[in-house]
């Protein structure tokens, strides 16, 4: 059976993640690709901070086998590695796009990739925050309202993870603006990390902090549950 | 000299393809599939032997080649890359032909101009300018494309830019967009999970035009081939259009009864780079449903008469007008094997129509005149009515 928080959600939006460095914007982008691909849907990754190697590592901790789903119900769209160095194999599974002022191929790549695994589909993007040191403000505006129109309408569900304090105020105000939804993670005074659903266009929510730290399960899973509770449909679970 | 693109309906409307020296912008507002006409264009280019120059600000050497790849074996001898990438990651550069410092609009132009005068490339792709108009002022973009241009000219070459309007207002992306000769402007649009690429072409016509906006898909091996869904076999009964469908087709279907077509016939084929598929109706009154049914968002219509009836002209007419008489319209005279045909000139006066839709004489049964009809009608559908 589908876990319920899985709906928290919906299969066509755009969602932006924001907390500071270091607060669990990975671990918990991680914990949804997991509990997704676990419930039998398709998630896109892009990585733009960390290399599709660094992320099945890291899924692969959490148990159950993340890497048997690549090139199936997983794709990478790896903007990462080729940035890096001139020498990179082109794996089953992943698309490259070199170079982070390469917008047009990273949007490409995104709606072959949806092309490819069929919609609906989770996109999980890591970093937005990193293209912004990479591009004009104006460039990345125009790149970020087109991928998230594209994807709510056509692909699936977007989320952008975003470092906070990173990007000029402006910035990031705009990032906000432009999503359906935000969700929302900080330390508390004892640097204890917390999460809340800050808004979700079309549905209402309590908009409570909530701890990401649970005892019997790992924080993503935990997270998840914790953004579930915090929608309406949750609250009434 | 003429840079044919490998597109054969495209090249044709060209006259042979476009003209060296020019300047064409691959141009989108939004982000779309343009790069792969611009690899395409230069592939071609090396298979007919000439040097190409590949400049790309995003991908590194490695990738332009596999990217180049997908479309044959390249004679990599030709090929001149310049290596803007391993500077941006702090690596050194393997090729010849590299800058040191990409924001550096100077040596960009330097290293180009001793690509050009050492290697004499008869085409250039430079991907792309947004690169350059996303870090410097317009004024300053517009001095590099005016002294690019120049350097076209006294090579002589054809260039190819790649650009995406990300952050121009119109004044300002206008006075970019008269800066080269032709502008090819990209479309890809996301519909039901499946992705649409469309293209259409400016600077052709000297009164201004443009082509219609033409699909376009890349095939395996094939390369780009342009696709229209829809082309329209129609005409009274028993003019012969089961036949042209199965005769002009490498696949067909015919769903009829008693030998006469009473749903549809379907088939689809290459012709000059173009990928067709025609959808043929059937001829009785009591079928137009069907009729209306397919005219909707056909791309052109191919009208056959039989020249040995001249009595069902009248009902001929009566379909074109049911499909609109704007839409691209090729007249087959078919049955000209015949002792008593009509000629083309009669079927003309009969049909009343206008001069510049062609009326071509064909034998169905054994495919005489078929496929000219088929790509006058292309031409019309990419490049419009001839004298409009």
């Amino acid at each position: 059976m589908k876990p319920a928080f899985l709906e928290a959600f919906p299969q066509y939006c755009s969602l932006l993640l924001t907390g500071p460095p270091g607060v669990g914007k990975l671990e918990y982008t991680l914990a949804l690709m997991r509990t997704y691909l676990e419930a039998d849907q398709k998630v896109l990754f892009v990585c733009i901070d960390v290399s599709p190697r660094e992320v099945l590592s890291y899924a692969t901790r959490g148990g159950g086998d993340v890497e048997g789903h690549l090139g199936k119900r997983l794709l990478f769209v790896d903007c990462f590695s080729p940035s890096i160095s001139e020498e990179v194999d082109e794996r089953e599974g992943v698309i490259l796009v070199s170079n982070f002022s390469n917008l047009e191929g990273i949007g490409m790549a995104i709606t072959k990739g949806g092309q490819r695994l069929g919609s609906p589909i989770r996109v999980l993007f890591y970093t937005i925050s990193t293209l912004f040191l990479h591009n004009t403000p104006q460039a990345l505006s125009k790149f970020y309202q087109i991928i998230s129109s594209r994807i709510k309408t056509q692909v699936g569900m977007i989320l952008y993870a975003s470092h906070e304090g990173v990007n000029e105020a402006r910035h990031e105000m705009l990032l906000k603006s432009l999503v359906d939804g935000l969700v929302e993670m900080r330390f508390d005074d004892s640097m204890t990390r917390q999460i809340r659903l800050h808004h979700l266009r079309g549905e209402r929510v309590l908009a409570q902090w909530l701890s990401m730290e649970g005892e019997d399960e790992d924080g993503g899973k935990m997270a998840s549950k914790s953004v579930w509770a915090l929608s309406e449909r949750g609250g009434k679970g | 000299m003429r840079a044919v693109t490998g597109i054969e309906a495209i090249d044709k409307g060209l006259k042979g393809g476009f003209p060296c020296p020019s300047g064409i912008l691959f141009f989108s507002e939004v982000i779309a599939e343009k790069r792969i006409f611009a690899e395409q264009f230069l592939a071609v280019g090396l298979h007919a032997g000439e040097v190409c120059l590949y400049l790309d600000f995003y991908r590194a050497p490695q990738f332009v080649r596999n990217a180049l790849a997908r479309f044959g074996d390249i004679p990599q001898e030709n090929l001149v890359l310049v290596d803007t990438v391993s500077a941006q990651i702090l690596l050194p550069s393997k090729e010849t032909y590299q800058v040191r410092n990409p924001e550096d609009r100077g040596e960009i132009l330097d290293v180009i101009k001793s690509v050009m005068e050492e290697k004499r490339p008869t085409r250039v792709v430079l991907d792309s300018l947004d690169f350059l108009t996303e870090r410097f002022e317009k004024e300053d973009v517009i001095e590099f494309l005016t002294e690019l241009m120049q350097l076209a000219r006294s090579t002589p070459c054809v260039i190819g830019l790649l650009f995406l309007n990300w952050s121009y207002e119109k004044e300002d992306l206008e006075q970019i967009l008269k800066h080269t000769d032709y502008i090819m402007e990209f479309k890809t649009t996301l519909k039901g999970g499946v992705l649409l690429n469309k293209l259409r072409l400016s600077g052709h016509d000297p009164k201004g035009g443009s082509t219609s906006w033409i699909p376009f898909n890349f095939k395996e091996l094939l390369g780009l081939v342009l696709q229209f869904p829809r082309v329209l076999v129609t005409g009274p009964y028993h003019a012969g259009k089961s036949t042209v469908v199965q005769m002009l087709s490498e696949t067909a279907v015919s769903v009829d009864r008693m030998g006469t077509t009473v749903a549809f016939d379907y088939g689809s084929l290459d012709i000059s780079g173009v990928s067709v598929d025609l959808l043929g109706t059937p001829g009785q009154e009591r079928f137009e449903f069907i009729f209306k049914i397919f005219a909707r968002e056909v791309n052109g219509i191919l009208l056959v008469v039989d020249s040995t009836k001249p009595g069902e002209l009248e009902r001929a007419k009566e379909m074109r007008r049911l499909a609109g008489e704007q839409i691209p319209m090729v007249v087959l005279a078919n049955k000209q094997d015949l002792p008593d045909a009509l000629s083309i000139g009669e079927i003309r006066k009969g049909l009343g129509l206008e001069e510049d839709v062609p009326v071509v004489g064909t034998v169905a049964t054994n495919g005489s005149g078929l496929r000219e009809g088929l790509e006058r009608l292309i031409e019309i559908i990419i490049w419009g009515w001839p004298n409009a």
